[in-house]
């Protein structure tokens, strides 16, 4: 040995602590009077130190990548992982001799472009049999071993992280049958460079060195009988890296007579993609939940998401003529709804229509029409607003053209998004960054490009798409080809059958969509347009009653005022007609001359009682003549409802034991204020609504007073309908009973209606946001 | 795991589960030094730098642990972060705390200028031939036995292993020698 190499020795001898105590002093002398020795241990000491910080360093780095996969399961990203299929091939070659070594490694200079045949090469391992391969490996390396229902898919984690995805039946004995019942399944690895160098792997390939990225080694037994894997079933493997370095390629491990390992038959990796379940995976536009999070709706319900989202394909449709078609009538039914609206204030058609169970003689006096004009401007005015319930955003679409570069197709999202894609291209992670740029591209084609080449590399498909893009989405998309992201192996007539049913159900789910939302947007418009009808004659049913009512008690006050005067006869003109028609010429009568004093008289009670009626106040009318008083008391009556916010809608009513129909009373700062003519009996009804749930309260003999609050009782449908026909006479249960059945529907009605306006609403929003260029062919 | 255990750990030179232990840590530190102008490569060098000045600390026989391990890794991360941004002449380190007292402070401080000599090792291993960085990591940290190394490098015996072990450290010496020359001269 030259003397450098012993003084080395001499000095690591020193370092270690080797020498006797009489060596050390006389090293140490020599060392304190020769100032090269004393730099020569420094630096070997140094040298030491940066062997140990390699190792740590490595050590270090190790936990790192523990840590941050710790990390990953926690948040369930998936950065750092290189994924890697073992082609079921090599798994194999190496179950030939019931185990196999494999590892992940890139040669420094190599053309990774070469295509591999294997071989099973079985001369050289008979030598070796009997002895164990790589003794180092065996005794250095701790086996894991995994216990698996060999029937099952079985997904293990080794502690190096490596993750061994393994379909059920995949194990084969000898006679190449499935085994079941339990396998051993043990795994060695050997990750990291300080690991691969004490398990004694080395990692070359003939005489050319390897960049290693890993090392593992699997064998499976049933009863302690080796197994093989089914070539066509082979094991998902994916191994954890740090960086993801390019040209790395699977090799097998093949050893030789002298116990070290050779690595053979590299096979590129390409980075095989692992399909994971397709609805696990998110294609909507980038931003659509976040949208509908933020603008209060549930983005957790895939299933509102979904058919929100899929809706919207309905502005994508190439059949132009069937949607405007559509569009046509559902105007149509827009205009026919205001027709029925404008014919409702025509008051001749109103005298025509005899809906009230006691048909009204219409004179055409001047006070009628004023009473009628008035109530009908009143409820014109409000039945107006419903107007803007009525479908009147109306979507045109633009054509096919246009729409190319407005948006994906939600229709075309839908075909790929289910379980038929499983197990393809489209089913990955990789993939699903795509859509993300995809949907930003706003390109159908670049969609069309991966759905129609699931056969290829993703990488060539990304290449294929940023040919066609331009700008810094062909930059996205070159970087995403920079990945090589491989295939998902399949067989390709899958793939063909997968082609077609995509362009299938693509054209099938944008028509079926358009149908559905026709359909569903005409039976809206029908529902709109007797929804209408119904308030309609609602109104006019409530100003008939309003004015029948009126007339009753007219005539009422009148006979009475007449007695109290002291007409014992009735007055020969008690039909209403001659009432309301004081100005014009009454009928001579055989008396003439009394006949012109009692028609003075006459025309000052009817004035009187009529305005005591019409304003509902007590009336107090002295006879000039006969100085005879004749006095109706109007007094007011006053109701409060119990817990009244508790209830979405409240009705109260008075039932006049002298007239026909009803008076509903109306609110005024949850008071309930009625005036109650002397003459007649009343019988209060409440009815109130909690939702569906019905509400009732019944009091009879009703005076003028103020009333504690009314406590409602629940009440059933049939029930309501029983006590509303003992509440009052037959027609007034009649009446009170169809306004009661109209105000049922109005409140279902209700929101009907503005559920269909949030999704119209809504569906807006989201053209505009996510549809930019057909946002100006919706009409608002 | 409980800090006298770590301390344990790395005393015996069974780091791996120490290190992931104290790795929990990284989030506050990474933390820290963003707060403080680093990025996150910054953030990993330092805490990585911290682990080792740790193991270093901790396997001088004097050491003893006085306050809680987290709490002087971060001690540590501070003054090697406040460190760094002197080198890079950053003006603002001021606010920057390390929380330790001046002796703990000039003990680092000392322990710091020894790692850089180290941190030169390190260079000039990485530098090696693969086979001769190979050989020295599986001699010295590996513990392997020279006859292994022989069959598992393919050396004829035992003595040649031995021999290109000399010879691998020998080249590793002049190359520390020629580098901390060059590193003076600068």
């Amino acid at each position: 040995m030259r003397t450098e190499l012993e003084l080395i020795k001499q000095i690591e001898s020193y370092l270690a602590g080797e020498l006797t105590a009489n060596e050390k002093i006389l090293f140490e002398e020599q060392i304190a009077n020769d100032p090269d020795l004393q730099e020569a241990v420094q630096l070997q000491q140094q040298v030491m130190q940066g062997i140990e910080r390699v190792a740590l360093k490595q050590k270090v780095q190790q936990a790192k990548q523990q840590f941050k996969r710790s990390q990953y399961f926690k948040y369930g990203g998936s950065a750092g992982l290189i994924i890697v299929i073992i082609p079921a091939i090599v798994l194999y070659y190496t179950t030939m001799h019931h185990e196999q070594q494999v590892a992940i490694a890139r040669q420094p200079v190599t053309d990774t472009s070469t295509s591999i045949y294997y071989q099973p090469d079985t001369g050289n391992h008979a030598s070796t049999a009997n002895k164990p391969l790589w003794p180092n490996a065996d005794s250095t390396l701790p086996s894991q071993t995994f216990l698996l229902a060999a029937s099952r898919d079985t997904v293990i984690e080794t502690d190096a992280g490596i993750v061994l995805s393994i379909p059920a039946n995949c194990f084969l004995d000898d006679h190449r049958q499935p085994v079941t019942g339990e396998v051993a399944f043990t795994v060695k690895e050997a990750l990291d460079a300080a690991t691969i160098m004490k398990a004694g792997l080395s990692s070359k390939s003939g005489s050319q060195l390897l960049e290693s990225g890993g090392m593992f080694f699997t064998d499976a037994r049933k009863n302690g009988q080796a197994l093989q894997i089914d070539p066509a079933n082979g094991i998902y493997t994916e191994v954890p890296t740090n960086t993801v370095k390019p040209g790395m390629q699977l090799y097998t491990g093949h050893p030789l007579a002298n116990g070290i390992i050779d690595w053979v038959y590299p096979h590129p990796l390409e980075h095989d993609l692992v399909p994971i379940d397709i609805e696990s995976l998110q294609f909507y536009p980038p931003g659509y939940l976040d949208s509908l999070e933020r603008w209060g709706y549930d983005s957790h319900n895939k299933s509102f998401t979904d058919s929100l989202y899929y809706s919207l394909a309905a502005i994508f449709d190439t059949s132009i003529q069937v949607l405007d078609d559509y569009s046509k009538s559902k105007k149509n039914v827009v205009r026919q709804d205001a027709t029925s609206l404008t014919s409702f204030p025509d008051t001749t058609t109103y005298g025509q229509r005899d809906t009230t169970s006691k048909p009204l003689q219409m004179a055409s006096g001047k006070s009628t029409v004023t009473i009628i004009q008035k109530a009908s401007s009143l409820t014109r005015t409000g039945i107006r607003p419903t107007d803007t319930t009525l479908p009147n955003r109306v979507i045109t679409y633009p054509n096919l053209e246009h729409s190319r570069s407005c948006g994906i197709n939600p229709a075309k999202i839908k075909a790929i998004w289910n379980k038929h894609f499983n197990n393809t291209l489209l089913s990955t992670r990789e993939f699903e960054e795509r859509v993300h740029w995809i949907h930003l591209a706003a390109n159908n084609d670049i969609l069309d490009l991966y759905v129609n080449n699931l056969d290829k590399k993703l990488s060539d498909i990304d290449s294929m798409a940023a040919n066609r893009l331009t700008g810094e989405m062909k930059q996205v998309f070159l970087r995403f080809y920079d990945r090589h992201d491989g295939k998902v192996n399949a067989r390709s007539t899958a793939f063909r059958r997968l082609r077609k049913y995509y362009e299938k159900k693509t054209a099938v789910y944008t028509q079926a969509i358009i149908k559905t939302q026709r359909e569903f947007w005409s039976k809206q418009a029908d529902l709109d347009f007797i929804a209408s009808t119904k308030r309609v004659r609602h109104k006019e049913d409530s100003i008939g009653r309003t004015s029948q009512n009126f007339m009753e008690e007219l005539e009422l006050n009148i006979k009475n005022a007449w007695q109290q005067l002291g007409y014992k006869n009735t007055p020969p003109t008690t039909s209403r007609s001659t009432i309301l028609n004081q100005e014009s010429p009454r009928q001579p009568s055989g008396k003439v001359y009394r006949a012109t004093v009692t028609n003075t008289g006459w025309c000052n009670i009817d004035r009187a009682v009529y305005t005591a009626t019409a304003n509902r106040t007590t009336l107090d009318f002295t006879d000039p003549q006969s100085a005879k008083r004749a006095t109706i008391q109007y007094k007011p009556a006053l109701f409060v409802v119990k817990d009244a916010t508790l209830y979405d809608h409240i009705y109260v009513y008075l039932l006049p034991n002298q007239l026909s129909s009803f008076m509903r009373l109306t609110e005024i700062n949850g008071q309930y204020k009625e005036s109650l003519n002397e003459l007649m009996q009343y019988t209060l009804v409440c009815i109130a609504y909690k939702e569906e749930q019905a509400f009732f309260y019944s009091l009879k003999n009703i005076h003028a007073a103020d009333y504690p609050p009314i406590a409602l009782a629940m009440i059933s449908k049939n029930e309501l309908d029983q006590q509303l026909k003992n509440a009052g006479g037959r027609e007034q249960a009649l009446d009170i009973n169809w306004e009661n059945e109209y105000f049922h529907f109005e409140f279902i009605d209700q929101k009907r209606r503005k559920h269909n306006k949030d999704m119209e609403l809504l569906r807006y929003r989201i053209v505009t946001y996510f549809f930019p260029c057909f946002a100006f062919n919706i009409q608002k | 795991m409980l800090d006298k255990d770590i301390v344990a750990q790395i005393r015996s030179g069974k780091q791996d589960k120490a290190f992931l232990s104290l790795y929990h840590h990284f989030p506050m530190i990474r933390k820290m030094i963003r707060q403080h102008g680093g990025t996150l490569q910054d953030a990993e060098d330092i805490f990585q730098e911290a682990l080792i000045i740790l193991c270093r600390k901790i396997k001088e026989t004097d050491f003893q642990l006085t306050a809680q391990l987290s709490t002087y890794l971060f001690s540590v991360c501070r003054f090697l972060w406040k460190d760094e941004l002197k080198k890079r002449q950053h003006l603002v380190v001021a606010d920057l705390e390390t929380g330790l007292t001046e002796p703990q402070e000039q003990a680092l401080q000392v322990l710091l200028e020894r790692e850089a000599d180290i941190q030169l090792a390190e260079k000039v291993l990485k530098g090696l031939a693969d086979r001769c960085r190979e050989l020295l990591l599986l001699f010295y940290k590996g513990q392997w036995a020279l006859k292994d190394i022989a069959v598992k490098m393919g050396y004829s015996s035992e003595n040649t292993a031995k021999n290109q072990k000399y010879k691998c450290l020998e080249g590793a010496k002049n190359k520390l020698k020629e580098l901390k020359q060059s590193v003076q001269i600068f």
